[in-house]
């Protein structure tokens, strides 16, 4: 069984429609990438999927169970986990603080992520716990971003572009993390303008060009 | 003055200061999770300083004050989870009136409850003596008083940075839907810190009662101020709350202190504007990000045939009227057009401006002050005593209105009640002007004016005609820019529009046609007083447009008359009016929500 | 000759530079396609262009006249026209009542509603209020509106964002044809290549608040910067 499974899913904004017919899964432990530019709905659809965005029809189910209809708290306690786009951390707060919004209570048979665990992951973050998030740069609110949802310990998430206006050397950084996810047994599905940063950490690509998957 | 003398009134400054913080604080605390601007904060105020007094005489004062602060905690997370969980989504105009509905609630269960009586709360035992600070003599409660703002502000920083709830409350301040999709539940957020919140305001009531006493009307009296103070400080920040309250309550006392009381309000003004002008959004305020859906981006449409039908039916029964055996009719007929022609004139601010005006009343009752001062003091002529009501309308619509225009949604809202609360205020306390609370009497027409009948004829021409030519206006290129500015502000610049401008002119439009309503009232009443132009007044207006719908043009002057007419029973028949047309804004509120969810 | 000239642009939000000096023409009858990732400041560059946001420093000339420190509406009535990513009609009123707007704020007497809506194929419908309209019909309104300003400068920004693949075209071709009629400047902003490179005359590429690419669409389409940060192997 497909831990994502997204079925037939059209989504838009009031009356402007950004997604038609969009179906794809997500294995177990598999990281895979949905590759298009911007505009193309990637965005749409990882919002969609954990109930951001309203969708018009569709299905999709996580772990066998339809979460289409619910709301989004509930889904990230089911263990969904998002990452959006430009990042969205709490610039008024810490970066502890940070964590702590993001911290559910683990859940069995998915890896448990303490601060400990996160800051081994991205060390940087370790050496600036009491930092505020409008303090800091690009990279680390992009870390930030990722570890907060770990926090969650989720047995997937979505990443909308991590890579997105980062420079070379902290791309790398979050392309270990990911391989890092992975090998602890994540299911990761990505949204990617870039095609090298999407081969370089994806199992599988599905292109999205206008709304569409192709 | 004298360095000691400066020292007291800075020390009065801060203990006045501390009350206005907790209301303040709660306020913006409730604002910044749930979006939702409370103007029953106020009430919780009162309600906490009632139940203070009541409790005091059972279990003492010390007691009392943390019981009352509990007991209003209860009522506020009940209010919050059977009421305002329901509206969260509604356009903030339902919002704002619902909670209005709420006060006046409040307001007849302190009557029934209390009586109509101030009630004197005790001295706080312990604290009833004065210290001598400077040589002077000042009370020792007062500087308890001066401590309890900043612990309460100690402790909330606490709770809010050294608590996961706070931490959660601080994120979803940001951004609410980001928190939501990390886990966080909303409802009890929001539940939490209508509670906390609401605490705040029954800490401050029950604190306040050694130095004043329990009174009715201080529940607007001080919402008001605290709309000035978080329109100052920055709606949702508690530090900018805190700032606020502390630089507005040392203007205060010492405009008190330096013997001119009158300049409170002046000074209270100029702090606000100053601050608006340069930091619209408030000292540590951030702009608000979010838009809500309105719900008035529907065509307003021409008049049916039905509707002229109704129309001229209207006018030959408004015709004949006089001929009919009950002269009562009459008198409730000129009623029904004077709040005819106000609330078309605040329907377009609302309608086609999608501006929330607050505070119309206020331009209402600058008519109907400078009509009478024309007609009793400078002994002008009728003709010249309505015009001069007409210029007054617009002359303040004009200065206050340039301001508003500078802010949208809920803080223009908030801007124009503080304007109204000043323009009140004034009224109240220029004695030798205005006649205080008394108000003026002898407001009389001219002698071939002074029946009924024929100055209801005078009232019906002028409200008909000028409720036309605001119909009229609708289908102006004013009133398509108007309404594109409304609708896309963006794309109306983008065309040329000056949106700003637009909004300005419509502000005095209605402004002007507010004067001339309440000019004409001055001479049918034969007297006026400060509740001419009250916040209850403001709200009434907005009732009779919610009322009669904000989507078409006639709707207004229907629910004019119907909510006329439904007052006019009310307050005759039934003791607890108020709470009455509380409950029928309650009704509506939902009604429309529900209908248009 | 240039209609819309942008000389050494800079505008930074905080620390972060959306535009470092930019720099480029556009001519008269000209369309040019303005392309780079997220982030690069494509909205940031339409907002100075219109007034909505004021730059830092750097010059914007329209026929030689500054715009800088103009207000939205005082561009607009200098002849800058603009079509949102998001379409902004008037909802409450009629596609009708929508255009006469435009030509009330410019005090036109002289064309009339219908000739615009004529133009971009919306008359049976003119009477319908917009906010029953369908979003590409919507985008089509908005198109009218603009032209109605009878613009010399025309702002695009993502003009097919929103719209079903099929409509996308219809609109574009529709654009390049009234601009070339009318001899309007047209600067867009897309992410959809197909139409960038159908309908451009000239691309320019930002990155990071610079222009990194500019010419012909077959000299941007293989200047190997672009490649690597935007176009990829696409």
């Amino acid at each position: 069984m497909a831990t994502l499974e997204v079925r037939g899913l059209s989504a838009g904004y009031g009356r402007a429609r950004v997604l038609y017919d969009v179906s794809f899964e997500a294995g177990a432990g598999e990281v895979i990438a949905l590759l298009g530019r911007n505009g193309a709905g990637k965005s749409t659809t990882l919002k969609a999927m954990i109930g951001l965005v309203a969708k018009s029809s569709g299905e999709v189910r996580f772990d066998g169970q339809r979460i289409d209809q619910r709301e989004p708290h509930e889904i990230a306690r089911l263990g969904l986990g998002y990452v959006p786009e430009e990042r969205r951390i709490f610039t008024d707060l810490t970066v502890a603080e940070n964590l702590e919004v993001g911290r559910q209570p683990p859940r069995p048979a998915t890896a448990a992520w303490s601060d400990d665990a996160l800051f081994a992951l991205f060390p940087a973050l370790g050496t600036m716990r009491a930092r505020r998030g409008d303090r800091m740069s690009g990279g680390e609110q992009q870390m930030l971003a990722i570890a907060r949802t770990l926090a969650g310990n989720p047995k997937a998430i979505l990443l909308d572009e991590p890579s997105e206006g980062l420079a070379p050397i902290v791309v790398n950084a979050v392309v270990k993390a990911i391989q890092e996810l992975k090998r602890a047994g994540v299911t990761i599905v990505l949204a990617e303008q870039s095609q090298r940063f999407a081969e370089r950490v994806a199992d599988r690509v599905y292109r999205m060009e206008r709304g569409q998957l192709s | 003055m004298t360095s000691s003398a400066v020292l007291l009134q800075l020390l009065n400054g801060l203990a006045g200061a501390s009350s206005l913080f907790l209301v303040a604080a709660g306020l913006s605390l409730i604002f910044g999770v749930s979006r939702i601007v409370n103007f029953a904060h106020g009430s919780l105020y009162m309600l906490g300083m009632y139940v203070a007094v009541w409790l005091s005489g059972r279990v003492g004062f010390w007691a009392a004050v943390p019981l009352a602060a509990l007991a209003v905690a209860v009522l506020g997370a009940c209010i919050e989870a059977s009421l305002l969980r329901r509206i969260y989504r509604a356009p903030e105009l339902l919002q704002l009136l619902a909670t209005f509905a709420l006060v006046l609630l409040a307001r007849d269960f302190a009557l029934w409850a209390w009586g109509p009586e101030d009630l004197l709360g005790p001295r706080a035992p312990g604290l009833a003596g004065a210290v001598e600070i400077a040589g002077q003599a000042f009370p020792q409660y007062d500087l308890l008083l001066i401590l309890a703002g900043p612990l309460v502000f100690a402790v909330l920083h606490f709770v809010l940075t050294r608590t996961r709830w706070g931490v959660l409350v601080r994120a979803a301040t940001q951004d609410r839907e980001m928190a939501s999709a990390l886990g966080v539940n909303q409802r009890w957020l929001f539940t939490g810190a209508f509670t906390l919140g609401a605490a705040l305001a029954g800490l401050g009531g029950a604190l306040a009662i050694p130095r004043e006493p329990a009174s009715l009307g201080i529940d607007l009296a001080l919402i008001s101020d605290a709309f000035v103070i978080v329109v100052v400080g920055g709606l949702g920040s508690i530090p900018g709350a805190f700032v606020a309250a502390l630089l507005i309550g040392v203007i205060k006392a010492f405009c008190i202190g330096l013997g001119y009381s009158k300049l409170t309000l002046v000074a209270e003004f100029v702090v606000m504007a100053i601050v608006l002008i340069l930091r619209p959004w408030g000292l540590l305020g951030r702009p608000q990000a979010e838009v809500r859906g309105t719900w008035t981006e529907v065509p307003i449409g021409r008049l049916s045939k039905r509707g002229a039908i109704a129309i001229a039916l209207l006018a030959l029964l408004l015709v004949v009227l006089p001929s009919l055996p009950d002269q009562y009719v009459l008198v409730l007929a000129t009623d029904m057009l004077v709040f005819a022609l106000f609330a078309a004139s605040l329907h377009l601010l609302m309608g086609p401006g999608g501006m929330a005006s607050f505070g119309h009343a206020a331009y209402f009752g600058l008519g109907a002050y400078a009509c009478a001062l024309a007609a009793l003091t400078l002994h002008w002529s009728t003709a010249a005593a309505l015009f001069t009501g007409w210029g007054a309308g617009a002359l303040g619509a004009a200065i206050f209105g340039w301001f508003c225009v500078r802010l949208s949604g809920v803080y223009l809202a908030m801007l124009t009640l503080a304007f109204a609360q000043i323009v009140w205020s004034t009224v109240f306390q220029w004695d030798a002007v205005t006649g205080g609370s008394n108000g003026l009497v002898g407001i009389w027409p001219e002698e071939w004016l002074a029946s009924r009948t024929a100055y209801y004829y005078v009232v019906l021409m002028v409200c008909s005609y000028a409720i036309f030519l605001l119909w009229r206006m609708a289908h102006t290129p004013f009133g398509y820019a108007l309404r594109a500015s409304r609708d896309s502000p963006l794309r109306a610049s983008a065309l040329g529009i000056n949106v700003r401008a637009k909004q300005w002119e419509s502000f005095i439009i209605a402004g002007s046609a507010a004067g001339v309503a309440g000019a004409l009232f001055a001479f049918s009443k034969g007297s006026i007083s400060p509740e001419t132009l009250s916040v209850q007044r403001s709200v009434d207006g907005l009732v009779m447009v919610l009322l009669g719908g904000a989507h078409t043009l006639t709707g207004p002057v229907w629910g004019a008359a119907a909510f006329t007419w439904l007052q006019d029973t009310m307050a005759r028949s039934v003791e607890y009016w108020r709470a009455g047309i509380g409950a029928v804004i309650l009704v509506l509120v939902f009604a429309r929500w529900r209908f248009s969810a | 000759m240039a209609i819309l000239s942008i000389r050494a642009l800079a505008k930074a939000y905080g620390g972060v530079k959306a535009l470092a000096g930019v720099s480029f023409d556009v001519a008269a009858g000209e369309i040019v396609a303005l392309i780079g990732p997220n982030g690069a400041g494509k909205t940031t560059l339409f907002n100075v262009l219109n007034g909505q946001l004021a730059a830092d420093s750097g010059e914007v000339l329209l026929e030689g006249t500054s715009l800088v420190g103009c207000a939205p509406h005082r561009v607009a009535r200098l002849g800058v026209g603009r079509t949102f990513q998001v379409a902004a009609t008037f909802g409450s009123m009629t596609a009708r009542e929508n255009v006469q707007v435009a030509l009330q704020a410019i005090h036109e007497r002289h064309y009339k509603a219908e000739t615009f809506l004529e133009r971009v194929g919306v008359t049976e419908r003119a009477d319908t209020p917009c906010a029953a309209f369908a979003y590409g019909e919507l985008k089509r309104v908005e198109l009218a509106m603009v032209l109605a300003q009878r613009p010399r400068l025309l702002l695009m920004d993502e003009p097919t964002a929103g719209m079903a693949p099929e409509e996308r075209g219809a609109l574009m071709t529709l654009a390049a044809e009234l601009a070339r009629s009318e001899n309007i400047a047209v600067l867009f902003s897309e992410h959809d290549m197909d139409v960038v490179f159908g309908f451009a005359q000239r691309v320019v590429a930002l990155h990071l608040g610079e222009v990194i690419a500019e010419g012909s669409p077959d000299e941007v389409r293989s200047n190997p910067r672009l490649r690597e940060v935007y176009l990829g192997d696409a």
